[in-house]
């Protein structure tokens, strides 16, 4: 597989989420603002990323029979980097996100990107895919979070959107989308949509 | 002789050399970022009590808020009832703030305890259980205009696991803003503040010490009667030494009722105090428990 394609594939056609359906439980608990939706979604690629690489540099020496123990190290220590980044840094976000963090860890895309891709392949193509599949993620997780800050609290970024004037028009914020079953909703429309336009993704 | 890679030698020397080398690494950056971490949580504490001083809000800024508390807020033990600032010491300033994060020492310890004062106002630290688990947070009591009483001036309270929707609505602005007004000690200098089922209709009601409770919630208002009682306690001896020679007579409620009418109260507090009365009379606790 090409390079490029290598690296388009998982944004759209191939997305974690809406096609191989990854990683939903964190779309549903961290999207109900953009901002820690996208410092989560950067997380997840900056793991997904690094451990794929380091996986595909040491792919050679791992004894297989241990090799999924060696993963969860990797991406439990890469998971932890992030964490204590975070918290001394973006201590707010950090506790928005609270355990989802250290929920990354078990984020099957992380894992499924290790085992099915990294492992047998170069590393550069490894740290390609990683990216790819975090971005693929990260996508999704913006639009979801798009449509809920906007639509349950007004806002977009914590910046108040809505005028002022729509509200006292009459205009009400809809508490249902401050909800996990509303990004359910969500990534049930985007996948239709989705698969409106890829013809070869609909089941017969 | 190529290396066998499915040896338990091979193997097992691999695992220890993975381990010790992440081990290595984690520390390092642990140690590393740790002053910086200690840092934002800080900041943290220091926005809550200006929060609780009635400073700022949740929207404020937080740099800003850390500069005001360092301008205006003293930092001070009490040790056996000797008041002991330690703003500028930056040793001392830092024990202060291990202990508010050690929430288990904060409910236990008694000899040696962290206060904050800024003019009138004293912030007391608190922590004890909800329902689930830990509740703690910060609140501000501020000396009445004759001086023989306190009044709660600000609280703002955080939670662990309550149940959302019941216990955990301790940590809304709706629920804390009930307790703005209310005076700290009874007519016999015990700690009065309290939330209580039904509010005034509520049989141990004290006249301008009782919040409604939570529907739904009574056990972590149990929780939160028992916190205020427990963290304040420790301080009464104090707080009470600091009002000068007070007896009874002096302390019981309408001290309170006239306070707001001589101005030096702001307005902002007269307002929420008649909507605490007219809560409590409206609404009624329909005795759910969680």
């Amino acid at each position: 597989m090409k390079l490029s394609k290598n690296f388009t594939n998982p944004l759209a056609a191939n997305n974690p989420v809406i096609v191989q359906i990854l990683g939903i439980c964190s779309a549903l608990a961290v999207t109900v603002q953009l901002k820690p939706a996208l410092v989560m979604g950067l997380s997840v690629t900056f793991v997904c990323a690094f451990s794929n690489l380091v996986m595909s540099l040491l792919r050679n020496g791992v004894p297989s029979r241990i090799r999924i123990i060696v993963q969860l190290v990797v991406i439990a220590t890469l998971v932890i980097v992030v964490d204590q980044f975070l918290r001394a840094f973006m201590f707010d976000v950090s506790k928005q996100l609270s355990v989802y963090v250290g929920l990354i860890i078990t984020n099957c895309i992380v894992m499924g990107r290790v085992e099915a891709f990294a492992l047998g392949n170069k590393p550069w193509a490894s740290f390609v895919d990683g990216v790819s599949n975090g971005l693929g993620y990260t996508l999704i997780l913006v639009i979801v979070a798009f449509f809920r800050e906007l639509c349950g609290s007004g806002k977009l970024f914590g910046m108040e959107i809505i005028p002022q004037g729509a509200y006292e028009a009459g205009y009400m914020n809809n508490g249902l989308f401050l909800f996990p079953p509303m990004a359910l909703i969500i990534i049930g429309c985007i996948i239709w949509i989705h698969r409106s336009f890829n013809k070869d993704l609909q089941e017969k | 002789m190529a290396i066998n890679k499915n040896s338990n030698a091979y193997i097992i020397i691999y695992t220890v050399v993975m381990v010790v080398i992440v081990g290595a690494l984690l520390a390092i950056l642990a140690t590393s970022l740790k002053d910086r971490q200690e840092v934002e949580v800080q900041k943290e504490q220091k926005f809550s009590i200006m929060r609780v001083l009635g400073v700022a809000n949740e929207d404020s800024d937080k740099d800003q808020m850390v500069e005001l508390f360092k301008k205006d807020v003293t930092i001070a033990w009490i040790e056996k009832g000797e008041y002991t600032p330690v703003t500028g010491n930056k040793a001392e300033e830092k024990a202060v703030f291990d202990r508010l994060g050690n929430r288990k020492e904060l409910r236990e310890v008694t000899d040696k305890l962290p206060i904050f004062q800024q003019g009138d106002t004293y912030v007391i630290p608190m922590a004890g259980k909800g329902l689930w688990d830990d509740i703690w947070g910060f609140i501000a009591l501020q000396k009445t205009e004759d001086g023989t009483n306190y009044k709660v001036s600000g609280i703002v309270m955080d939670h662990k696991g309550e149940t959302p929707g019941l216990g955990a609505e301790i940590a809304t602005a709706a629920v804390q803003d009930k307790f703005i007004g209310m005076t700290l000690f009874d007519a016999e200098d015990n700690i009065a503040v309290q939330m209580l089922k039904g509010g005034m209709a509520h049989k141990s009601a004290v006249e301008g010490s009782t919040v409604d409770a939570i529907s739904g919630g009574t056990k972590t208002c149990d929780g939160v009667n028992k916190m205020i009682k427990d963290s304040i306690g420790k301080y009464a001896a104090f707080l009470k030494a600091q009002l000068g020679a007070t007896t009874p007579a002096e302390v019981e409620a309408p001290a309170e009722d006239e306070a707001p009418v001589e101005g030096e109260t702001p307005a902002e507090e007269t307002v929420t105090e008649d909507t605490v009365a007219e809560d409590v009379n409206v609404e009624s606790n329909n005795g759910k428990e969680e």
